[in-house]
């Protein structure tokens, strides 16, 4: 048994319906969860691979998907359980997910172009020494 | 290839590695183990005492339990890794990696396998976006 998480970027125009309907259209045996982020998907590790491959295919950068330790609607986890207040991985996720949109656009644009970054060198002693000498 | 990736829990870097087609070795897979192992003692927490003695092939008895709890879970995926992406100076909030002693000692265990490794910044805005995920796309398809 294995839990994906799906999580649509922000600029997305998709819904998670759309992205339940068409893994409904799939025909497979799956617990689906319809939640804030996206969706959560569970089932047997073979088949949630396979729709994973399935999903990112079908809506490539507007989907980003991860692997969820819990199982859906766990107690240990679960608002409805634990008397409301965030889910424990919810900070990490409210920190991606502002990265997300520019990910995706970048992810669909395809231009993937590296930055030469000049790294920050340290202050030469000599500037120190007189800089020193001055105000001191 | 197996990809390790730190920080071990992010979205970002697991959904890029299996884009570009390797395996993430990533934190859910450990805690996943834990959580549905029915020997599981108190269920709310995931790390047991045993954790904290396997620990100890990861870093010494004078090290805090805590810092050995979390070096449990991330050094089984160390030792299965055939690469590594290290992602640094990543928001405090950015996943439940507030422990900055395991941190060190994470990025210093993943030095000690040498394995090829890709250290980035995280980014903030467009044109790191796409210095940051050009960079792993060459890496990772530098592994074929």
């Amino acid at each position: 048994m294995k839990t994906r998480m799906f999580v649509i970027a922000d600029t997305s125009s998709l819904t998670p319906q759309t992205v339940i309907n068409y893994i409904v259209s799939l025909g497979k045996t799956l617990n689906i969860k319809d939640t804030c982020y996206g969706i959560m998907v569970e089932g047997d590790d073979d088949v949630v691979e396979n729709i994973t491959l399935k999903v990112r295919e079908k809506f490539n950068a507007d989907i980003f998907s991860k692997h969820r330790a819990y199982p859906i609607g766990d107690e240990r986890r679960c608002r409805a359980t634990r008397g409301g207040g965030a889910r424990p991985g919810y900070y990490f996720l409210q920190e991606e997910y502002k990265l997300l949109p520019l990910i995706s656009n970048v992810l669909k644009k395809g231009r993937f172009k590296t930055i030469d970054k000049k790294k920050k060198k340290p202050v030469d002693v000599d500037i120190l020494k007189k800089a020193i000498k001055e105000k001191v | 290839m197996k990809v390790f990736i730190y920080p071990p829990n992010s979205m970002i870097l697991q959904d890029l590695v299996e884009r570009f087609g390797h395996t993430p070795l990533a934190l859910a897979k450990e805690i996943e183990r834990r959580v549905n192992d029915p020997e599981l003692d108190s269920p709310p927490m995931n790390i047991t005492d045993i954790d904290v003695k396997i620990g100890l092939k990861y870093a010494a008895i004078e090290v805090p339990s805590g810092v050995r709890g979390r070096l449990a879970m991330f050094g089984p995926l160390i030792d299965e890794a055939e690469a590594a992406i290290i992602v640094n100076d990543f928001p405090s909030t950015f996943g439940c990696m507030a422990c900055a002693r395991t941190n060190e000692l994470t990025i210093y265990l993943i030095k000690q396998r040498r394995v090829p490794t890709l250290e980035l910044d995280y980014p903030t805005n467009e044109e790191e976006v796409e210095d940051f995920i050009a960079r792993i796309k060459n890496f990772l398809e530098g592994l074929k």
